[in-house]
């Protein structure tokens, strides 16, 4: 706590959020309050400058994991609790002490120490920081995507790790590397230890190790989805789009009435949100990335049929929910790399 | 805007053999260093022909020339082209939509499997 700021000084907002932590069938575990920055009052050049962070490519984490299925490498899951609160910050920054926080009087401020939720830097300086502590431990960031990490030693791969913000996937041939890896990490983080890796962005991930094959599906996603569109009752359809489809922009409304019988049809449905929800469905669902690729070209101004199509989309993921994208040793052999070039 | 399919096809190449770069960068670094050039399959001859032959063609003269770096990784055999015809293929089921026997076939072949 400071008396005063520094001649020149802009204090930073602060607010304190309240939270009700619920369990997946909605019973209350907690009450938790967040203090946070109102990000949105940080000038730009002074309070923050950089704010990028890098996440994993998708690409990377099926590579990742049909890797390490293919190796039958373990494979482990960790959660760093709180992760924005690690990050050092570069800048001097003071922030505003939020309401029914003891005060000593108007005039005092808190300098921050480190990041805070909120923050246009918190995500950037938290995988500075984490960076920093993989480094220590002797991984290196490989070339082809920075959130990937790989600990050698004496020249054998032991560690692969992919990093997503605070998830943290954790594979290698021997286990012991995992948990003396795990043990490491927790003294500078606090951190979940989520055991086998079973989830990793929304994505369910099953292993026959048997058989060096890995599934992933997205079914909880698409079933949340078909919800949320009120498609629980719709017709199963078994191809996402007729091989004559007549999707063009001549079907976009072009007069009021048009748009209103638009509206009218669509009902709560936001196109918008419906073509983004799908596009997430293609991480496991290639198959679908045409026709979402399709009806995602008609966003701006979207006409019955679009909307229509865009549905019978989830029609189709909802008839082969139980459909996995499977990754692995899909025959005997060695990993060999082939490619498909196409246009249309 | 492409003029013609060979040009399509081209760049649809030129996008392909970018991500097959990456691709091997990542898997070098994983220690699984690619020992034969990777096999690119694509359906268009002209295509493939303007590829494989470092000379210039007076009908691909309007191509942008950043298309090009193919042909010098055909040269190096970092990646070799293969010519399959329509039926086969797979990245069809990407660029259009498809009868239902050849979408189920092309999803198969993806890994997009139904739980057993």
């Amino acid at each position: 706590m400071v008396d005063g700021l520094p001649k020149g000084q802009k204090a930073v907002d602060s607010h304190i959020v309240f939270h009700k932590k619920q369990d997946g069938h909605e019973n209350l575990i907690k009450f938790k309050a967040h203090i946070v920055a109102k990000g949105f009052s940080q000038i730009p050049g002074e309070d923050f400058m950089d704010t990028f962070s890098s996440v994993a490519k998708f690409s990377t984490l099926w590579i990742f994991l049909a890797y390490v299925t293919y190796l039958d490498w373990d494979l482990y899951h960790v959660d760093v609790v709180t992760a924005y609160l690690h990050g050092p910050l570069d800048e001097e920054i003071y922030m505003t002490i939020p309401e029914g926080v003891e005060n000593l009087g108007s005039g005092y401020y808190w300098k921050l120490k480190k990041a805070l939720y909120g923050l246009k830097q918190a995500g950037r300086q938290w995988k500075k920081r984490l960076h920093e502590v993989l480094i220590k431990f002797g991984f290196i960031c490989t070339f082809a995507d920075d959130c990937l990490y790989i600990k050698r030693y004496e020249g054998n791969i032991t560690l692969l790790i992919l990093v997503y913000v605070d998830d943290i996937a954790i594979a290698g041939p021997d286990r012991c590397h995992i948990i003396s890896f795990k043990s490491f990490l927790g003294k500078d983080f606090e951190i979940t230890d989520l055991g086998e890796l079973k989830h990793m962005l929304g994505v369910l991930v099953t292993r026959d190790r048997s058989r060096h094959l890995i599934y992933l599906n997205q079914s909880a996603y698409i079933q949340r989805t078909i919800a949320r569109f009120g498609l629980e009752n719709s017709t199963l359809v078994s191809i996402p789009l007729a091989v004559k489809h007549d999707l063009t922009l001549s079907q976009s409304p072009t007069t009021e009435a048009e748009k209103h019988a638009f509206e009218d049809y669509a009902g709560d449905i936001h196109y918008l949100s419906l073509v983004g929800s799908l596009l997430f469905a293609t991480q496991t669902r290639p198959d679908i990335q045409f026709v979402v690729g399709l009806v995602a070209q008609f966003s701006n101004n979207p006409g019955i049929a679009h909307l229509k199509t865009a549905k019978c989309i989830l029609c189709y993921l909802k008839s082969t929910v139980d459909y996995n994208l499977v990754l692995g040793k899909r025959e005997e052999g060695k990993f060999n790399l082939v490619r498909w070039s196409d246009s249309n | 805007m492409a003029t013609s399919s060979v040009e399509a096809e081209y760049v649809a190449l030129a996008n392909a053999t970018k991500e097959a770069i990456w691709l091997h960068t990542l898997l070098t670094e994983l220690d699984f260093p690619s020992t034969t050039a990777t096999m690119i399959h694509a359906d268009n001859q002209g295509c493939i022909a303007l590829a494989s032959n470092p000379v210039s063609h007076s009908r691909a003269r309007h191509i942008d020339i950043h298309h090009h770096f193919i042909q010098e990784y055909i040269e190096h055999r970092e990646i070799r082209l293969n010519y399959v015809s329509t039926k086969d293929m797979l990245a069809d089921v990407f660029t259009k939509a498809l009868p239902h026997e050849a979408f189920e076939r092309f999803r198969n072949l993806l890994g997009i499997l139904p739980s057993d």
